[in-house]
């Protein structure tokens, strides 16, 4: 499967999830500063990874694409109402290629936004009990709930982080927190659920766990790394945004470990300042810090590796499942990562 | 793209990735990630599973039922009882079906004038228990008292099923030994049956039923339970 049949696939699930989205929107009022902006960010257009792979799981376990619409639609609920939040938290002007819901409003109606954002992605999972039965619907609203505690925790971590300055970090603890804040509900869990609806609650979804894992750090390493190289208009976010956020990407990681006491000093001082404080200039200083210790071309490797990891794991979970063009769309996935030269 | 040439496809890609991450310089620094992102992996997994148990036992306060030996014996009666009920009425059910049956079959096949008796367990399931669990090859006699309360000669004639224990394990029905086996209980009168359990010295532990009834109609039905330690 090339890569622009795997990209329009993932563009055709993405597209049945928003319309699916936009039948779970009340059709009241208050309408202007609530359920008329619900669609806006899921009208943007996203990658749609994560309907993508829970729709293309649950075909590959022999369960029809309809039976997953529904936590679908809940995951990108759930995914666009994250990104509402996050784009408060972190004081981002640009997502999508078009500002930020606080910025098109204020933070307190993006807040309540994303608010009724999760509450109205409960909703489908309610209606998975009359299509899947009390069983399996039981079960993934049991992996929506964990995908939300764990993502909380992980984004608590990192605002923690930053909050406390926090300029010794490891590895393990990039790892860490990206698992909880990233991999549950970007592939963990949209695979999991996946399973479960199309082997009807028969899998142990434990399977997936390492898969789901290697995939969404090197997806999330990936999108990282774009943040720092990308073209802005293709990329839809302002270039460098992490590092003037002070986000705790693999690099910054890796420079702090590796770069001069002096330029360690700087760049604790930078992320010392309040965001609104922190210099562009003084971002791409950083920038050049992370290409001059090869910091980025490090993140790349680590990433590949990662996805070259996923890829084995795929093979021994969905090696013994019939040739279908999802069960591809999976592994067509993997492969891009691990061929992506950015 | 064929499936064979597909395959090939794969293999080599997969093939070229793993010989480049054998580069040293590579798995010097990104296995290591990977070896510590399998790490992290199972240390959050089983965090999530501890903080799991730990909620459970704020809710369910294990410590606290611990502490109240009466409150919990009769939760436990209470649950036993409940799981018995539905136990025997399943049996019921499914011996009101097997009379059902019988009757139709005893209406084609017998004489019309043959009489139908009736005992003090019509229409319900005797049960029948240890009072301690038995060990392999240890024996127990099992006595009941039949009387018919109708102006007619009621014959019974018992059949037995094999021991059915967990995880489908059967002690065979030879185990058991009724006695009479075979009566004609005259109007009025009382029969002491004896049932005897000879348990084999090969049987494994846990809850085993038998179920005993009368091979011609359903006026006698008998649970018997024993439990194997």
């Amino acid at each position: 499967m090339d890569d622009l049949f795997m990209k329009s696939m993932l563009a055709d699930y993405s597209a049945d999830t928003l319309k699916g989205i936009h039948n779970f929107i009340p059709d009241k009022e208050p309408k202007k500063y609530l359920y008329d902006l619900i669609s806006d960010y899921p009208n943007r257009g996203g990658k749609g990874f994560r309907p993508g792979l829970c729709i293309a799981t649950t075909v590959a376990y022999g369960g029809k694409k309809e039976d997953a619409s529904h936590s679908a639609i809940c995951l990108e609920l759930l995914h666009n109402a994250f990104l509402v939040h996050d784009d408060c938290e972190d004081e981002s002007y640009i997502r999508r290629g078009k500002p930020t819901l606080h910025e098109m409003t204020n933070k307190a109606i993006a807040i309540n936004l994303g608010d009724a954002m999760q509450a109205l992605a409960l909703q489908p999972l309610i209606k998975n009990q009359q299509t899947l039965g009390d069983k399996v619907a039981l079960s993934i609203y049991s992996e929506i709930q964990h995908l939300v505690l764990e993502s909380v925790e992980g984004q608590a971590m990192e605002l923690g982080w930053r909050k406390d300055n926090v300029c010794n970090l490891k590895e393990c603890d990039y790892l860490q927190m990206i698992l909880k804040k990233t991999c549950w509900y970007t592939c963990i869990h949209p695979i999991r659920i996946g399973a479960i609806i199309g082997s009807k609650g028969k899998i142990n979804p434990d399977i997936f766990n390492r898969l789901g894992y290697f995939m969404g750090t090197s997806f999330q390493i990936q999108d990282d790394v774009l943040n720092l190289v990308a073209n802005e208009d293709k990329y839809g976010k302002e270039i460098c945004g992490d590092i003037i956020e002070g986000k705790r990407t693999l690099m910054l990681i890796h420079l702090l470990e590796n770069c001069k006491v002096s330029e360690f000093k700087k760049i604790k001082k930078f992320l010392s300042f309040p965001i609104i404080a922190r210099k562009h200039d003084e971002a791409i200083e950083i920038l050049h810090l992370m290409h001059h210790y090869e910091s980025i071309e490090y993140a790349k490797k680590i990433s590949k590796n990662l996805a070259g990891a996923a890829l084995k794991e795929f093979y021994t979970v969905f090696s013994r499942l019939p040739e279908t063009k999802d069960k591809t769309l999976i592994e067509s996935i993997i492969l891009y990562m691990i061929n992506r030269d950015y | 793209m064929s499936n064979k040439k597909k395959e090939t496809f794969r293999k080599t890609l997969t093939d070229d990735f793993l010989n480049a991450i054998k580069n040293e310089e590579l798995v010097s620094g990104a296995q290591k990630v990977i070896n510590s992102a399998v790490n992290v992996l199972e240390e959050e997994i089983a965090a999530g599973i501890l903080a799991a148990k730990k909620i459970e036992k704020k809710i369910l306060d294990v410590d606290d039922i611990r502490n109240d030996p009466d409150d919990l014996m009769n939760r436990i009666r209470r649950d036993t009882h409940e799981a018995v009920d539905l136990f025997l009425d399943a049996i019921t059910a499914l011996s009101k079906q097997v009379s059902a049956l019988t009757a139709t079959a005893d209406k084609e096949n017998k004489a019309k004038n043959q009489p139908v008796s009736k005992t003090k367990t019509e229409g319900t399931v005797t049960l029948l228990k240890t009072e301690s669990p038995l060990k392999p090859g240890q024996s127990e006699v099992f006595k009941f008292v039949l009387f018919e309360n109708s102006e007619q000669i009621t014959k019974i004639k018992f059949q037995k099923s094999h021991l059915l224990g967990p995880n489908n394990q059967i002690i065979n029905s030879r185990a058991l030994k009724i006695s009479p086996e075979t009566i004609n209980l005259k109007p009025n009168e009382e029969v002491e049956i004896s049932i005897q359990l000879k348990l084999p010295k090969n049987a494994l532990p846990g809850h085993y039923n038998a179920f005993i009834h009368d091979e011609d109609n359903s006026i006698v039905n008998i649970l018997l339970k024993v439990e194997i330690i």
